[in-house]
């Protein structure tokens, strides 16, 4: 990978289910080190993409390449190694394990897990564990955890993969003001290490706060590529999906009044 | 006698299985060894010990891919049979067969199964829940169709054949002479002693192993093990491999034992085999390392007491069939629902296992 | 594959057409493969042979009975037994109708041993000559039985109330519980009706073939196999699903290749299809959300 190349460049991804095109020849890069925001209204296809990407589904049409190197083909296992992480909408803990487990088989499996042992991984996990603030339940059954843990738990499993770019879909979707806060901070302390991040978010304070640049979706299609502020006083994106009742609220829209002086 | 034999190596593997102090565990394991090495001094017959052992062991197969792996299999029998009919093929001395001695034999009978394991598995593990299910189901009834079926199976340009499976006549082995009859019984009994105490061993390290973590993310979340970097296919392939390969080994105990294959009857193949396996996996414990010893001590120490009030006969498979509806119904998860943490037996908690899941 | 083939094979195909229906049923709206199917299927044959037996009641008149008697099983089974798992992993319950289908068939055996049975009125012989082809007056009639039946369910399903009622549960269990819909009540509803047009096929198939207790467990595979061709949830799937493994069991029963009598293969072959139908289009050739 040469300098300045980015992490990920999806070029005119397009996914059919049937007749309908979940993703519409969305074009975007992640540049390395970067926190990238992809928004959307529901069913605009940000997880679909984010299946596109981990190899969860393959594209119909259009190029995924990964530091240079086309996905095209790979299976989600070989993605994985490869150093693409991600999270589930729907949290996915492996039931019938514990927390630390959970976490261990992210680093039995992830990118440099076929040189660890397990007894490596599960020395790997407890760091990571330490990290996202679990290390108490670190023994406990991963049903047991109430949903805040679940979420963290999810990121940790994802982490744990070593991953080179980590796409994290609602990752904070259900928690509620402080908790969302210890988040976005965790999510920063993530990013020091040098992985970079995708993050769909629905939480307007999340992605203002944690992204130098985002991207929106709509239907499938990719409709605005920027900074926060700049693609927020997009009317295109306004219309789409802020609202415009959000944009007048924070000054995005001229109000009526206002209009008519 | 063996009664007592088989509740007493019960109460001991429930301990070990448990969760008291390690040491005591050790000392229950111990004594389990001891036991289990003892217990042709306290019975007339080891064979009826050493039915127990190889119920076990096939059981150890089926929890590779139905308890760890999370794949239910409805026809382990299949495996069963192909593994006795390997050993019957190697170790007789008619057309088509090829008079090894049983110790060389042995390992070919586990290996045999795998690898057609392995080719159905490529095609068959594919398939998710009710259809892998029922796809197992039809395999254990194709497979064992065409092994009736079939007698002689050679190329054109050999003399004589690769093979006979004796279609409907089955495979004679050749008789043992009659002094060795007592001293090989005790050879049977240790041989499937070895074959299931060998298999829970491979439980446990398979319990502690990458591959074994593998497997059970496999079971809880198949997606989301991919994404973690697991290659599911290879996994599953390998793991119901290695189910059919301990089965086989199962069955190639089991023929040398009996003596012969005869594909009709309650034969090599008898289709219980499938039903038994994942019973006794389900009265110890899906998944787990000690599950299928177990299951199979409570299976059969439950026979016991019934033959003794009933008579042997027609009357097992209509046990077996009511003992999987009430197991199922009360106690889902076997009898370690108990020894790990989930309380104390009470009728309580069998209702409560019974209304947990109602419309 | 000669026109004797062929209506064997239709024949058998409206047979198997509603042993898949009622499988199909329980299925589609209470998410069960219901491995106990070919019990339920070995009642009736068994009921109609007996009737026939002691009571000398032709078979095609008994069928209500044995209908009925079913009907009533299947209902008891599932108010008593199955609802209480019903929100369990799919492996309890299959694992659950697979202890049933043991039970029975094995209680079977101890009762009515394994003697060949087979239901004998003395029309059974008579048969209609088309040129070189023999179609039997008996198989025929039971052949429209089965059609009428197939008919019949499918107009309930779409026409009666309760028959929306049970596809409505069908789709949405949960949606249909908040509109007021008695969801175990439908559950036992839909077991008994399943229950019964097993039954009813049973006591058809008695007049086919001779049967003894085993002769019923391929009646699952056959049920599934033509359920996922014909595509679950659809009614006239089934038949069609019936009617292609009609035509292929007579096929190969009656195939040579080489000398060597494929017909001894049958269910390896069948099987085969059935996974082959698996791999290739398991959505089968008319399969739909719902019931239609």
């Amino acid at each position: 990978m040469t300098l300045g190349e980015p992490l990920l460049r999806v070029t005119d991804a397009t996914r059919f289910y049937g007749g309908v095109a979940a993703v519409a020849g969305v074009s975007f890069a992640v540049q390395p080190g970067e926190i990238l925001g992809l928004i959307g209204p529901n069913g605009a296809g940000k997880t679909t993409l984010v299946n596109l990407i981990s190899g969860l589904a393959s594209p119909s049409r259009g190029q995924i390449a990964f530091q240079g190197r086309s996905l095209a083909g790979l299976p989600a296992h070989a993605i994985g190694r490869a150093g693409i992480a991600r999270t589930f909408q729907v949290v996915r803990p492996f039931q019938g394990l514990t927390v630390r487990e959970n976490v261990a088989v992210g680093a039995m499996y992830g990118r440099g897990g076929a040189a660890r042992t397990a007894a490596q991984a599960f020395a790997h996990a407890d760091g990571v564990l330490a990290l996202v603030d679990l290390a108490a339940r670190a023994a406990d059954p991963a049903e047991s955890l109430p949903i805040a843990g679940r979420k963290r738990l999810e990121l940790a499993k994802a982490l744990a993969m070593d991953p080179t770019l980590l796409l994290l879909d609602e990752a904070l979707a259900g928690l509620r003001g402080s908790e969302i806060d210890e988040a976005m901070a965790l999510i920063r302390r993530i990013h020091a290490t040098g992985v970079t991040i995708l993050i769909i978010e629905h939480v307007m304070k999340v992605i203002q706060g944690l992204c130098s640049r985002v991207v929106v979706l709509d239907y499938g299609r990719k409709i605005a590529d920027g900074a926060p502020a700049v693609v927020m006083a997009d009317p295109a994106v306004i219309q789409a999906y802020l609202g415009q009742r959000y944009a007048r609220a924070h000054g995005l829209l001229p109000t009526p009044d206002a209009a008519h002086d | 006698m063996n009664l007592a034999i088989l509740v007493g190596g019960l109460i001991l593997s429930l301990v070990v299985a448990g969760r008291s102090a390690v040491t005591v565990r050790r000392g229950a394991l111990v004594a389990l060894l001891g036991l289990a090495l003892g217990a042709p001094l306290l019975t007339p017959n080891p064979l009826t010990l050493a039915a127990v052992a190889i119920a076990g062991a096939a059981a150890v197969g089926w929890n590779i891919i139905g308890g760890f792996t999370g794949y239910a299999a409805f026809g382990q029998a299949a495996f069963f049979g192909l593994g006795g009919y390997t050993m019957a093929v190697l170790v007789a001395r008619s057309t088509g067969s090829y008079g090894l001695p049983a110790g060389l034999a042995l390992p070919l009978a586990g290996l045999v199964p795998a690898l057609i394991a392995a080719l159905i598995g490529l095609v068959v593990l594919r398939l998710r829940g009710h259809y892998f299910a029922i796809a197992t189901l039809g395999v254990g009834i194709a497979v064992r169709e065409l092994v009736n079926n079939v007698d002689c199976v050679g190329l054109p340009s050999l003399s004589r054949p690769l093979f006979c499976l004796g279609a409907a006549g089955g495979i004679i082995l050749p008789p043992l002479r009659r002094s060795e009859v007592a001293a090989t019984n005790l050879t049977f009994y240790f041989a499937a002693l070895g074959l299931l105490a060998g298999g829970t061993l491979a439980l446990a390290l398979l319990h502690r192993s990458k591959f074994g973590y593998g497997l059970r993310a496999i079971r809880a979340n198949e997606e989301a093990a991919a994404v973690m970097g697991i290659q599911t296919t290879r996994f599953k392939v390998l793991a119901f491999a290695a189910g059919a390969a301990l089965t086989g080994l199962a069955g190639g105990l089991q023929v040398l034992i009996n003596g012969s294959v005869l594909p009709d009857q309650s034969s090599i193949f008898d289709p219980y085999r499938s039903l038994e396996v994942i019973l006794i996996c389900l009265i110890g414990g899906v998944g787990t390392v000690w599950g299928p010893l177990i299951g199979a001590l409570v299976l059969y120490a439950v026979q016991e007491a019934l033959t003794g009030l009933l008579g042997s006969g027609d009357w097992r498979p209509v046990f077996f069939g009511a003992f999987v509806i009430l197991l199922i119904l009360f106690l889902p998860r076997g009898l370690q629902q108990f020894t790990t943490g989930g309380g104390r037996p009470t009728w309580r908690i069998l209702w409560r296992n019974l209304t947990a899941n109602r419309v | 594959m000669s026109l004797q083939v062929v209506v064997n094979g239709l024949l058998l195909g409206g047979m198997l057409g509603l042993v898949g229906l009622g499988f199909s049923l329980v299925w589609g709206i209470l998410n069960i493969v219901n491995l106990a199917h070919s019990a339920l299927i070995m009642g009736g044959a068994y009921l109609t042979f007996y009737l026939f037996d002691r009571l000398q009641l032709d078979p095609f008149l008994s069928l209500p009975i044995s209908m009925a008697v079913l009907f009533a099983a299947g209902y008891a089974l599932q108010a008593g037994v199955i609802n209480w798992v019903m929100r369990a992993p799919l492996l309890v319950t299959f694992v659950l109708t697979f202890g049933f289908e043991t039970l029975f068939t094995s209680l079977a055996r101890v009762l009515f041993t394994g003697d060949g049975r087979a239901v004998t009125p003395a029309y059974n012989a008579a048969a209609l000559l088309v040129g070189d082809t023999v179609i039997n007056v008996m198989k025929l009639g039971a052949f429209g039985v089965a059609l009428a039946l197939t008919a019949g369910l499918g107009a309930f399903m779409r026409y009666t109330r309760t028959g929306n009622a049970i596809r409505a549960v069908g789709m949405d269990a949960d949606a249909a519980r908040l509109m007021g819909i008695d969801v175990a009540r439908i559950y036992a509803l839909t077991y008994a009706l399943s229950a019964m047009v097993a039954g009813a096929a049973g006591s058809l198939l008695a007049m086919w073939y001779s049967f003894t207790p085993d002769s019923f467990g391929i009646y699952n595979i056959r049920a599934f196999a033509v359920v996922v061709l014909g595509g679950l949830g659809s009614v006239p799937g089934a038949l069609l699903g019936g009617v292609v493994f009609g035509l292929l069991d007579q096929t190969i029963a009656s195939a040579t290749i080489g000398g060597f009598q494929l017909g001894a293969l049958k269910e390896a072959l069948i099987f085969l299809a059935l996974v082959a139908v698996l791999v290739v289009r398991p959505n089968g050739l008319l399969g739909k959300e719902g019931y239609r």
